[in-house]
C-alpha cells in the first residue's frame, strides 16, 4: 500500500521544492507579525499548495510519455497513489503544523492544541484527495486545472443560485441560508476550521463534513486511479465527470440566474424572451466557446442547440413555478410564526393626511417625510419578553402580508416602493419586505399608541416623534 | 517463457488486438513487425502492464504482468519517445530506475562509456538517438528477463546501431532473456532477430523461426513456350506473381522441392528459384494476408 521507494524518490526529486516552502514558513514564523496573521498566511501557503501540488505531483498522468515511463514500474497503481498522496499531504501539513503549534504557544493553549492539529490534518487531507481526484477526471493537465478551478468554485455558484432564487420568489427573504452547500466545498470547510482554530472554539460539524469528504474522495480516488485508462492520456476529457457534466451544469445555472433576474418582471414569457433574447444569443456563444475548449476544435451539433432549447424551456418552467407557488411555499413556510418579536419599518411617505396634520405644526414646507416605526426595537433600546397589543400586531402584519402580496403581483404594483419592513422573529431570523403601500396619519397614531411602539418623523427640520394622543414631540 | 493468452485490447470502439495469442521463449530475440497502426505499441504497452487489456492475459515466468507488479521488475520497457523529467541528467534518471531496480554498476559503467554518453548534462539537450541509448544503457544495465523495445533503431546513426546490435547479442547470451523488438526497419531486424511475428488485423497472423519462415517462401521465375492458363498456379500457396514478357515472378509458401517438382510437371523453358529477405517476406506476407 506505500512505496518507501516511491516516497524517497519524491523527497529527493522535489527536495528543492521543499526547502522553498520550509524557508518561507521559517521567515514567516520569524517575522515580527502577530501569530494569527503568521497563521494566516501559513494557510494561504498550504492551501495554495494543496491545490498546486496535485497537479504537479501527477502530471506525469496526463502525459503520453510520462506513463509509460511510471505505470512500467514495478510498484502498483494503488501503492503508487497512496504514497504520493501521502507525500502531498505531508508537503502541506508539517509547515502548517508547525506555524499552528507556534500560534497554539503563544496562545497559551494547552492539551487542545492536539485537536487543532488533527483537525487540520483532516482539513489539509480532504483538501488534497478532493483536488486529486478531480485533476484525474480531466485527461490532460490544462482541463486537470480548469476542472479544479469549476469544482472548487461549484459549490459557490450553487450558493449565489440559491441566493439569486430566494431573493427573487420568497418574498421578505434577504439572503438565503442554505448550509448544506458550505458542506460541498473542502476548501470553505478548511477556512471555517481555521476560523475556529483562530477564534478558539470547536464546531465539530466541519470536521466531520471533511471526514466525510475524505473518506468519500478517497474512495473515487482509488478506484479511478487503479481502473485509469491510461491509454487516454493527453486527449479531450470526456469522462461524464469532466467537461459535459461541468458544461452543462454552469450552462443550466446561468440560464436559471437570467431567468430568477428578469423573469418576474415580464408578464408573458414571450415578452422576457424577446427583451433578453440577446443575452441568451451570448450564453449560447460562451456554450459553444466551452466546447471548443473541451474538444480542441469548432464543436457544433443539433443536439448542442437541443439540450440548450431543452434546459431554456426548462429553467423557464422551473422559475414559473417558483412564481406562481410562491417560492414552492416557502414565502409562508419560512415566516411561519406565532408572533414576530420585532418590527422595523423605515420609509417616506406621500400620505395626504400626514402632511395636512403637521405641516403648519413643524413649519415646513417639505411634503416628503421620512417615518420611522420601530415595534420592539429602537436604536437606542431593545424591548425583551414583551407582547405587542393586538392591534398593533394586526397593523403591522397587514402591512407586511400587503409587502408579500405586491411582491408576487409586479404588474398590479401601482407604485414604487416607499419603505421597507423588517421582521425579526423570536429566533433572530431576519425577514425584509419592500412595503407600496403609504401609511396614513390615523395607522401612525393607532400604532404610537403602543407604548412598545415609537413612531418616528424626520423632516428636513429635525425629528419629531408621535405620542400617543398624536402629538408630535421634538426628539433629540 | 512469454506467453500471451486471447488478448483484447479497445481504443474506444476500435479493437485494436483481437484475441491475440503468442508465445516467446527465453533466449529469443523476437522482431514484431506490422504496418503502420498494426496495434505494435499497444501490444508492448499490454505486455509491459501498462495497459490494461479489455479480455486476456499477459503471463511472464507464469505471473500476470499487469497485475503483478513485482514480475515488473524482471521487464523493461523502451517507449519510442520516452519521457524525461525537465532538468534531469542522467544520474537523476538512475536515482529513479535505481528506487525500483536493481542496476548491475559494472554494466551501466561499460555501456555508459560504449554509448559516449555525458552524466551531468541534461538529457533534454541530448539529440534523439542519445535519447534513446540512454534508456538502451538502463534496459541493459538492468538486466531484465524481458525487454521491449519499441521503433529501437529509429534516430540511430549506424554505428550506433551497431554498438546497440552487438549489445543485445552480449545481452542475450549473458542473461537468456527474451528481447521483442518493434520496428520498421526490417533489415535491422532480420541481421538480429531469431523469430518474428507480423502483426496485421490485431492478430499475430504468421509467426515463428525467421530462418524457417524464409525458407518456406521462395521467388520463383519460370517462363513458358506458349501463354499458361493462369489458374493452373492455383495449386500453390501464391502470396505474390507478377509476369514480365514471358516471365512469370512467382512467390510461393510452402516446400521448396515439392513446389519446384510440380513446376516442372508444367514443362518451363526456365525455372530459377530465389531466397526472399525479411521485408520481402513481410510484404508478400501482408499481399498474402490481403488477399
Amino acid at each position: 500500500m506505500f512505496s518507501k521507494e516511491y516516497f524517497n524518490y519524491l523527497l529527493k526529486s522535489k527536495k528543492y521544492l521543499l526547502l522553498f516552502v520550509f524557508l518561507l514558513t521559517i521567515m514567516n514564523i520569524l517575522s515580527n507579525k502577530t501569530v494569527d496573521i503568521t497563521l494566516g498566511i501559513e494557510c494561504v501557503i498550504c492551501f495554495g499548495l494543496a491545490y498546486f501540488l496535485p497537479v504537479y505531483i501527477f502530471s506525469y498522468i496526463h502525459n503520453k510519455k510520462a506513463v509509460d515511463t511510471f505505470f512500467s514500474m514495478p510498484i502498483s497503481r494503488k501503492a503508487m497513489l497512496i504514497t504520493a498522496i501521502i507525500f502531498i499531504i505531508l508537503s502541506c501539513y508539517i509547515p502548517l503544523a508547525l506555524a499552528t503549534t507556534v500560534f497554539c504557544v503563544s496562545k497559551e493553549i494547552g492539551l487542545t492544541t492536539i485537536v487543532y492539529l488533527s483537525e487540520l490534518l483532516v482539513a489539509i487531507s480532504a483538501i488534497v484527495v478532493f483536488n486529486t481526484a478531480i485533476y484525474l477526471t480531466a485527461n490532460n493537465v490544462l482541463d486537470g486545472v480548469i476542472m479544479i478551478c469549476a469544482y472548487t468554485a461549484l459549490p459557490l455558484a450553487i450558493y449565489l443560485l440559491c441566493d439569486s432564487l430566494a431573493a427573487s420568489y420568497i418574498a421578505g427573504v434577504i439572503n438565503v441560508d442554505v448550509p448544506f452547500i458550505g458542506y460541498l466545498s473542502p476548501i470553505y470547510l478548511c477556512i471555517k476550521t481555521v476560523e475556529e482554530l483562530m477564534y478558539q472554539g470547536t464546531n465539530w460539524a466541519y470536521t466531520i463534513g471533511l471526514i466525510i469528504i475524505l473518506i468519500v474522495f478517497s474512495i473515487i480516488l482509488i478506484k479511478a486511479y487503479v481502473n485509469r485508462k491510461v491509454e487516454r492520456a493527453d486527449t479531450p476529457s470526456d469522462r461524464f465527470f469532466s467537461y459535459p457534466f461541468i458544461i452543462y451544469v454552469y450552462v443550466f445555472i446561468c440560464l436559471i440566474m437570467i431567468s430568477s433576474a428578469n423573469e418576474y418582471n415580464y408578464s408573458t414569457i414571450l415578452e422576457f424572451l424577446k427583451d433578453n433574447f440577446i443575452i441568451y444569443v451570448i450564453l449560447f456563444a460562451i456554450f459553444i466557446a466551452a466546447h471548443f475548449i473541451y474538444k480542441r476544435k469548432l464543436y457544433f451539433s443539433y443536439k448542442l442547440v437541443a439540450f440548450y432549447v431543452a434546459a431554456l424551456i426548462i429553467s423557464l418552467i422551473f422559475t414559473s413555478t417558483l412564481k406562481t407557488s410562491q417560492g414552492f411555499g416557502l414565502a409562508d413556510r419560512m415566516t411561519k410564526t406565532d408572533a414576530f418579536a420585532r418590527y422595523e419599518y423605515t420609509g417616506y411617505t406621500f400620505s395626504d393626511s400626514l402632511v395636512k396634520e403637521y405641516r403648519n405644526k413643524i413649519n415646513n414646507d417639505g411634503v416628503i417625510y421620512y417615518v420611522s416605526i420601530y415595534a420592539n426595537d429602537y436604536p437606542q433600546y431593545r424591548f425583551t419578553n414583551v407582547e405587542l397589543d393586538k392591534q398593533t400586531y394586526d397593523i403591522l402584519e397587514k402591512i407586511r402580508l400587503n409587502g408579500k402580496n405586491d411582491f408576487y403581483n409586479y404588474n398590479k404594483r401601482k407604485s414604487s416602493a416607499s419603505g421597507t419592513l423588517n421582521v425579526i422573529t423570536k429566533e433572530q431570523a431576519n425577514y425584509s419586505y419592500q412595503i407600496f403601500e403609504t401609511i396614513d396619519y390615523n395607522t401612525l397614531v393607532s400604532l404610537a399608541k403602543d407604548k412598545h411602539v415609537i413612531v418616528r418623523i424626520d423632516t428636513d427640520s429635525g425629528s419629531y416623534r408621535l405620542n400617543a394622543n398624536g402629538e408630535l414631540v421634538k426628539d433629540y | 517463457m512469454l506467453k500471451i493468452n486471447n488478448v483484447k485490447k479497445y481504443f474506444g470502439d476500435k479493437e485494436v488486438l483481437k484475441n491475440l495469442n503468442l508465445e516467446i521463449n527465453e533466449g529469443s530475440i523476437f522482431g514484431l513487425v506490422g504496418v503502420n497502426g498494426a496495434g505494435k505499441s499497444t501490444l508492448l504497452r499490454c505486455i509491459a502492464g501498462i495497459y490494461k487489456p479489455e479480455e486476456g492475459e499477459t503471463l511472464l515466468s507464469g505471473q500476470n504482468t499487469y497485475l503483478n507488479e513485482k514480475i515488473r521488475k524482471d521487464i523493461f520497457f523502451v517507449s519510442d519517445d520516452a519521457y524525461y523529467s525537465l532538468a534531469s541528467n542522467i544520474n537523476n534518471l538512475k536515482e529513479f530506475y535505481s528506487s525500483y531496480y536493481n542496476i548491475d554498476e559494472e554494466a551501466y559503467q561499460k555501456y555508459l562509456k560504449l554509448f559516449g554518453l555525458d552524466e551531468n548534462k541534461q538529457i533534454n539537450a541530448f539529440s534523439k538517438g542519445m535519447k534513446r541509448q540512454t534508456l538502451l544503457l538502463f534496459a541493459l544495465a538492468i538486466k531484465p528477463k524481458l525487454l521491449l523495445l519499441d521503433e529501437a533503431f529509429d534516430g540511430l546513426d549506424p554505428i550506433v546501431r551497431y554498438n546497440l546490435k552487438k549489445s543485445l547479442y552480449e545481452f542475450i547470451d549473458e542473461n537468456k532473456s527474451i528481447i521483442i523488438i518493434s520496428s520498421h526497419n526490417l533489415k535491422e531486424l532480420e541481421d538480429i532477430c531469431d523469430s518474428f511475428g507480423i502483426l496485421e488485423d490485431g492478430k499475430i497472423e504468421t509467426y515463428g523461426d525467421l530462418l524457417e519462415s524464409k525458407q518456406n517462401i521462395n521467388k520463383y521465375q519460370v517462363a513458358f513456350k506458349e501463354d499458361v492458363d493462369e489458374s493452373v498456379f492455383k495449386q500453390f500457396e501464391l502470396l505474390h506473381m507478377s509476369k514480365e514478357g514471358s516471365v512469370y515472378s512467382l512467390v510461393i509458401k510452402g516446400d521448396k522441392e515439392n513446389i519446384i517438382n510440380k513446376l516442372n510437371e508444367l514443362n518451363p523453358l526456365i525455372l530459377d528459384t530465389l531466397s526472399v529477405n525479411f521485408e520481402e517476406l513481410f510484404i508478400y506476407e501482408h499481399e498474402g494476408g490481403d488477399k
